[in-house]
């Protein structure tokens, strides 16, 4: 009986230890698209010298990964560049905000698993580049998924008994992409 | 029970804009650690809105979360608009629009979210 009572503070602590990991993984990888949000800049995002987002881009094509994609990156990509240049900084704009806050955040780990495909297809096998940076951050990912990752101390956590319990289709779409 | 927790939480994210006025004193280039591009009328913005919404938080005043939450709504707006631009008024970038949009949005959810639905918080996974 002694053991019992003595275990359930432990196993609370391990929770709540658990728990601020998950928050801490979270909000790390939030950073991560923060920081890389910084340098994608329109207009051309780096078309007209060949730097920025043009550049790792282009090695899509300079460096195949996948024939199919790549030939989309060449037919479609470049061509029309200020349009996914714009795509890719909202996309990784929003991860950086609702990773950080951890609102809808099942949603968000599915956008960025997508996008980390994205980048691993672009740059996988261009020069200096160390594979296992692109896997980890589809794992990661996946791990944010797994894990609901915004209800740890995330706005997720605090909304969700709201969601669950209030009726319409908007609070249920909600529910599940937290 | 759920009022507390979202004044709590609207505590927490006023307090998490004032933190990032940190990154004020980074050295803006693309070290290791500058994470966030927070200077100039950005800096301004986050402490004035990241108070109103601690403030919101402590005072139960769900209307200056919400006024908090979408001051930083527009100023993410507007930092969109201008990235890249000779005119830049936040003086901001991608990061900037990021830490603005993310601390805005969930003020307003935050806000907006009807009070006393539920008695019972959700249990972590």
């Amino acid at each position: 009986m002694a053991t019992t009572t003595a275990a359930l503070p432990e196993a609370s602590m391990d929770a709540r230890l658990s728990r601020l990991c998950v928050a801490a993984l979270r909000i790390g990888v939030a950073l991560l698209w923060i920081q890389n949000a910084s340098w994608k800049t329109p207009p051309d995002f780096g078309r007209r010298d060949n730097g920025g987002l043009y550049f790792f881009t282009r090695f899509a094509v300079d460096h195949p990964v996948l024939p199919p994609y790549a030939w989309f990156v060449e037919q479609v990509v470049l061509p029309n560049f200020a349009f996914f240049g714009w795509v890719t900084l909202l996309i990784e704009s929003a991860l950086g905000a609702f990773l950080l806050v951890g609102l809808a955040t099942r949603l968000w780990a599915v956008v960025g698993i997508g996008q980390s495909l994205a980048i691993m297809l672009s740059v996988l096998n261009a020069p200096n580049e160390w594979h296992w940076s692109y896997y980890l951050m589809i794992l990661v990912h996946v791990a944010i998924f797994a894990t609901a990752a915004g209800r740890s101390f995330g706005v997720d956590g605090v909304l969700r008994p709201t969601w669950l319990a209030s009726p319409g289709r908007l609070n249920g779409l909600l529910a599940r992409l937290s | 029970m759920t009022d507390e927790r979202l004044d709590r939480a609207a505590l927490v994210l006023g307090g998490a804009a004032l933190l990032s006025s940190l990154f004020a004193i980074s050295t803006g280039g693309p070290e290791p650690v500058d994470f966030i591009h927070v200077r100039g009328a950005a800096l301004g913005v986050l402490l004035v809105l990241g108070a109103i919404a601690a403030l919101g938080g402590i005072l139960h005043r769900r209307v200056l979360v919400i006024v908090a939450g979408a001051g930083l709504a527009i100023a993410a707006v507007i930092q969109l608009l201008q990235v890249g631009r000779a005119t830049n008024w936040l003086g901001g970038d991608g990061s900037t629009l990021a830490l603005m949009g993310g601390i805005g949005l969930a003020l307003l959810a935050v806000g907006l979210t009807s009070r006393n639905k539920v008695s019972q918080p959700d249990r972590p996974n």
